[in-house]
């Protein structure tokens, strides 16, 4: 969910006049360093030294996509259990640790036997249960070393530290001074080695919180919730990333474990790192920290393909809020063959003040104070939907809004796009990639991107290619096959009083 | 030109290598068996740093690594200084600037010139800065400089573009109670600062409606002068050739002195406070507690920065191990001591959990606070918190930008080039005694406010249970005041036609004879505890004599106006009625419906018939009655069927503010010969206030003249 629109290309170059020409971005490709373990685990090496700093972006190719009903959430429960450290990390004595986790998890399961019994369950019972669940948790906690991973990192200077979890992925990141760099390898390899799920029924409820903050308290995190189930009739783009109440509350700590090994496997992990290294140094580092990973088995992709969509759907939630509308179209993913020619009419619709939607909705009609259309929500690895949203002005409604995206997306099916326009995106993209050189955290984040989810980082500076050879014929086209009222779902969030 | 001091990076980041150079390891080893070699040194670079004959000042620094240059404007201004009836006026003016095009180029021209290029120039004005930024590719900086100059000097204003940040600016408005996040960020800053104090006050209807075209003309002018501003590109250019371009672009530029309104520093508060928001459309609590905080300056700032990263700045620090890890309560958890350059900051912890767990998150926060403040930092604390800020200095400088933003920020603020040298000097010279001391001498457990927003139905325990009264805010959303058309002569007569009808149905003669009224009423008040029955004897003589005897059930309370001065005489002894709310009560008698009657025909009063409305469901005819001196409009609202008047709306003061007052009239009877609505139904934008129960009128029974006696 959070790739830039214009997320085309990456790799760096020193020397400007390389960049004045199309071909100035083979030398650019010609830096970065391609390096795969026996294990099949793949790092990305760009040195960039004008700063001593350097910033590590781990892709993990799993998202809330890989979950099975039950489960839902558990990719995202995953990434916060990843900062709880290893048996010699966040630890005050592995041993006895060890045992007391085996005793919490049976105390909570006999707890959770009983809770799922619902109106049948026995009051007096679940009360004794829990507080033996409670009793159990504290012996488990009195021998964690609390905060121990992130204290590692902050007090060598890291700073960045954080992870998201998205549909198609798992990513985890990290900027540091770049003498450091050998404590990255040892805690990243570590705890993707041999980590411990510890304080995991904490941690669930910390999740919990994150989804009531992010989605029960938020109206507008409720209306995607709610559109995407829509949407989505049976590839799991429908479900929460963030999971749903009760497979939170159920999750079990095996689980988390058995979706570790099944997805944290070094061929389905891809590691990009960008700043002031030696990669012949990184190598090295690289075969010695993480060569111990064994190898697995390949990752399961999804068999579900969602079908062809063929009616108009839509959802309209009454909330305390003022209007919001949000639309979205069934395309193809990352790997279609009309990607750029997506991506292309995404910076048509939507870049700037000159934008066909922002002109329209905002600065003429005054209908809305923010339109925005964007090809890959709420992922890019499978088909997904070219979206669009706007945020309706004071007095304004979601139909007007809708109405004028319409007039916009007819446009785009009935007039070609002049010369001028299409040189422009082409002007900007080029511009939007120079500026995207120059931070390391952001380029560790394409670079990873592009290797797991096209097979190749190259196709990084192949985009640039094919948008260059999107034609005006190419847009009309694409519109015409994409937006289609059968095709399409509406959600909207109106105001109630 | 003056020379630029240079600060050497080996210096700054002396502090940084405390291990002996070692080449990493052979084999993999835990992370806290690791050795580091010395962070590679880089020297500073210099920016060339000059003031144009106008008083400009500019810094350019060479970039080469990209084809790209970026620049960076800051002015001396700020919302701050904006008046308090036009909060609003910086920010739209630092938009329009740039949207409303300049006297040779609109703004869509200028949009397009830029982004056919990918170019962009934006300009802006924040609460304690304004300024504009520039980002083009190297082959483009003729016109984007040309743009920038153009804009910073030229700007038009044009009508449309400030009516597209006006809608902007509503719509904003409108939707700032949709995101409970919001709500509580911005309440607990109103509450600190004081809610109209320029570090807080927000943008409302009526102070968007205040500002004009000449508005922004004028803010402009008066700021955006060359002495009193600061310019820097870095990236991709030779200095002489831009040193040569700027002045050819800006070295014209007449200077121009500046005064800056003063503006009043905030004060901390006296003692707790416990606030509370409803919003029952959520299921989790956000909970901010805090105090003002401090100025970078301050000597103990260096102290103080290393206890906040140590109790709730960080991901290892207390507050988060305690709150989210240990007892798994919130998701996001923190603390952070505010600091700012040359006003205070906002020192705040805050969190949010589900509305069950409510009142065990504050205590569990209120805990950990006054134990840090009790107990002290822990070594392994302070090592940790100096460890992270020193090893991560580095950062404050890794990219070009960050350097001269750094550079720019303490000159504009007036701080020492060597300012956060210093600071970095004081984070390793801090001891246990010298954080503890910081802390017991700047972390306020009696002045802490809290402010919580959420579902309280759904409380573990009511905020009451803290022992203290509990404040609830009204976040009601003042709306826009109506527009009132000019008075015209056909207006004017039709309005003076429908009062004449209305004078007839309510009395005719004896309305127009009353001299003293004396009303015996039951007023049912909606209070923030709840309805509040009021007993109440109000006495009015003609002209402009009142006087309210009122049984509360805290006992009774006398209000006069003696058509002078008024007072408020009770239990707690007799308080002066000044200022606005004398106005108010004037406007009262002004505006009573029988005195607008009987005064229609003097000059004073100016009817007019506006338009056909609906109340209680029928169609009725509003009629404007201006008092021409003050202007205060009131709008009668007549049945034309029956001639009574069934409401009145008026400005005025409600329980949250500047409001539209709402009387709506029923049951109307007759009493001494005068028609008398003996039931009263009052909102403030449309939120109930009261309602109002006659028991007995009694028109011109003479009205004793002591009772207007203090």
């Amino acid at each position: 969910m959070q790739k830039r629109i214009f997320a085309f290309l990456i790799a760096a170059v020193f020397c400007a006049p390389a960049l004045q020409g199309q071909d100035g971005f083979k030398a650019v490709e010609n830096q970065v360093i391609e390096h795969t373990l026996k294990n099949g685990l793949k790092f990305l090496i760009l040195p960039r030294h004008e700063a001593p700093v350097v910033s590590f972006h781990t892709y993990v190719n799993v998202g809330s996509v890989n979950e099975r009903p039950g489960i839902t959430g558990l990719a995202h429960i995953f990434e916060h259990l990843a900062f709880k450290g290893t048996s010699d990390v966040g630890t005050k004595n592995y041993k006895k640790e060890k045992v007391a986790l085996t005793a919490l998890d049976k105390a909570w399961s006999v707890w959770r036997g009983e809770q799922v019994k619902g109106n049948q369950a026995d009051s007096a019972k679940l009360n004794t249960l829990h507080a033996a669940f409670e009793k159990a948790q504290d012996a488990a906690s009195a021998l964690v070393e609390n905060g121990e991973f992130d204290k590692a990192i902050e007090e060598q200077g890291g700073v960045g530290l954080n992870a998201s979890t998205g549909a198609d992925a798992t990513q985890y990141y990290l900027s540091l001074p770049s003498n450091k760099v050998e404590l990255w390898f040892s805690l990243e390899s570590e705890r993707f080695l041999d980590p411990v799920i510890r304080d995991f029924y904490k941690e669930k409820d910390v999740v919990m919180e994150e989804r009531r903050m992010r989605t029960e308290s938020s109206p507008i995190g409720k209306l995607v919730e709610e559109f995407l189930a829509v949407a989505y009739k049976s590839h799991p783009y429908k479900e929460p990333v963030v999971g749903h109440m009760s497979d939170l509350r159920g999750i079990t700590r095996q689980e988390a474990m058995e979706f570790f090994k099944t997805y944290y496997v070094p061929s389905n992990m891809t590691i990009a790192i960008v700043g002031d290294v030696d990669p012949k140094q990184v190598i090295r580092l690289a075969e010695m920290y993480f060569g111990r990973i064994p190898s697995g088995p390949k990752s399961p992709g999804v068999r579900t393909v969602e079908p062809e969509q063929n009616s108009e759907r839509k959802v309209v939630l009454h909330e305390q809020s003022q209007p919001i509308l949000l639309i979205g179209y069934k395309k193809g993913s990352v790997n279609d063959p009309d990607n750029a020619v997506y991506d292309a009419i995404s910076d048509i619709l939507s870049s700037g003040r000159t934008s066909r939607l922002y002109k329209s909705l905002v600065r003429d009609k005054k209908l809305a104070i923010q339109a925005a259309g964007f090809s890959g929500f709420p992922g890019d690895k499978y088909p997904n939907l070219f979206a669009f949203f706007a945020v309706p002005a004071k007095d304004k409604t979601n139909e007007e809004c809708l109405n004028a995206i319409d007039e916009e997306i007819e446009k785009l099916k009935t007039e070609p796009v002049s010369a001028e326009d299409l040189k422009a995106v082409k002007t900007r993209a080029r511009a939007n990639l120079i500026r995207s050189l120059a931070d390391n955290s952001g380029m560790a984040g394409e670079l990873t991107y592009y290797q797991a989810i096209t097979g190749d980082w190259r196709n990084l500076f192949k985009e640039l290619d094919k948008i260059d050879a999107v034609t005006a014929a190419d847009i009309q086209r694409a519109a015409k096959a994409v937006f289609v009222n059968t095709n399409r779902t509406i959600g909207t969030i109106e105001p109630v009083k | 030109m003056k020379p630029f001091r240079t600060i050497s990076i080996v210096t700054l980041l002396a502090g940084l290598v405390l291990l002996s150079p070692a080449q990493t390891s052979n084999k993999p080893l835990q992370y806290k068996k690791l050795k580091y070699p010395p962070l590679r040194a880089i020297q500073l670079p210099e920016p060339a740093h000059y003031q144009l004959a106008n008083g400009m000042i500019v810094y350019l620094l060479e970039d080469h690594t990209l084809p790209l240059i970026q620049g960076s404007v800051l002015v001396r201004t700020g919302s701050r200084y904006e008046p308090a009836d036009k909060v609003g006026l910086a920010s739209m003016t630092g938009q329009v600037m740039r949207t409303g095009g300049t006297t040779t180029k609109t703004g869509d021209e200028l949009d397009e010139m830029l982004e056919r290029v990918g170019a962009s120039v934006e300009t802006y004005i924040g609460m304690t800065a304004g300024g504009a930024r520039l980002s083009v590719l190297k082959e483009d900086i003729d016109m984007g400089l040309g743009v920038l100059a153009d804009v910073l000097r030229n700007p038009a204003f044009r009508d449309d573009k400030i009516e597209l940040a006006k809608v902007a600016a509503r719509s904003s408005i409108a939707r700032r109670n949709d995101q409970v996040m919001g709500i509580a960020a911005r309440e607990f800053r109103r509450l600190i600062y004081g809610p109209n104090h320029p570090y807080a006050r927000m943008t409302e209807y009526a102070t968007i409606d205040n500002i004009s075209k000449q508005d922004m003309i004028d803010f402009h002018k008066k700021y955006f002068v060359p002495n009193n501003m600061m310019l820097a590109f870095w990236g991709d250019f030779k200095t002489d050739e831009m040193k040569s371009k700027i002045e050819k672009m800006l070295g014209d530029w007449q200077r121009q002195e500046v005064t800056f309104p003063p503006v009043q520093q905030p004060r901390l508060a006296s003692q707790k406070t416990v606030n509370f928001i409803r919003k029952d459309d959520v299921n989790q609590s956000n909970i901010y507690l805090g105090h003002l905080g401090g100025l970078l300056s301050d000597p103990e700032s260096g102290s103080l920065n290393v206890a906040d990263q140590a109790f709730g700045g960080a991901a290892a620090s207390r507050l988060y191990k305690r709150v989210r890890s240990d007892q798994g309560l919130a998701y996001s958890v923190g603390s952070f001591w505010g600091e700012s350059y040359d006003y205070p900051g906002i020192f705040q912890m805050r969190g949010s959990t589900k509305s069950g767990t409510t009142m065990k998150m504050i205590r569990s926060i209120e805990h950990e606070f006054e134990n840090f403040i009790k107990n002290g930092i822990t070594d392994e604390e302070l090592k940790y918190a100096k460890d992270s800020y020193l090893n991560s200095f580095v950062f404050r400088y890794d990219t070009k930008g960050k350097i001269i933003s750094e550079l720019m920020t303490l000159e504009y603020f007036g701080y020492p080039k060597d300012f956060i040298q210093k600071e970095q000097q004081e984070v390793q010279k801090a001891t246990n005694a010298s954080v503890d001391e910081a802390v017991q001498k700047r972390w306020k457990p009696d002045a802490l406010t809290l402010l919580v927003v959420g579902k309280d139905s759904d409380f573990d325990e009511p905020l009451s249970s803290l022992g203290m009264n509990v404040k609830t805010i009204d976040i009601t959303i003042p709306e826009p005041p109506v527009k009132m058309p000019d008075p015209t002569p056909e207006t004017i007569a039709k309005g003076q036609e429908i009062l004449k009808k209305s004078i007839a149905a309510m009395g005719g003669p004896a309305l127009m004879g009353i001299k003293d009224i004396a009303i015996n009423e039951k007023v049912l008040q909606t209070t923030p505890m709840g309805e509040l029955t009021i007993v109440t004897e109000v006495q009015i003589v003609r002209p402009n004599k009142m006087a309210m005897q009122m049984k509360t059930p805290m006992g009774d309370l006398q209000m006069v106006f003696d058509g002078t001065s008024a007072w408020l005489k009770g239990a707690m002894g007799t308080r002066d009625i000044g200022g606005a709310q004398r106005q108010e009560l004037e406007n009262q008698l002004i505006g009573d419906v029988y005195y607008m009657l009987q005064n229609l025909d003097k000059p004073e009063f100016t009817p007019q018939y506006w338009k056909d409305d609906t109340a209680d469901g029928k169609t009725v005819n509003v009629v404007l009655v201006r008092y021409n001196p003050t202007n205060y409009l009131v709008r009668l609202f007549v049945d034309p069927a029956t001639g009574l008047v069934v409401k009145k709306i008026a400005r005025g003061t409600g329980p949250s503010g500047p409001s539209d007052l709402e009387e709506l009239y029923s049951d109307y009877r007759l009493a001494d010969g005068v028609q008398f609505p003996y039931k009263t139904i009052s909102t403030a934008d449309g939120k109930r206030i009261s309602e109002v129960t006659i028991d007995t009128v009694k028109v011109n029974g003479g009205v004793k003249e002591e009772v207007f006696k203090k």
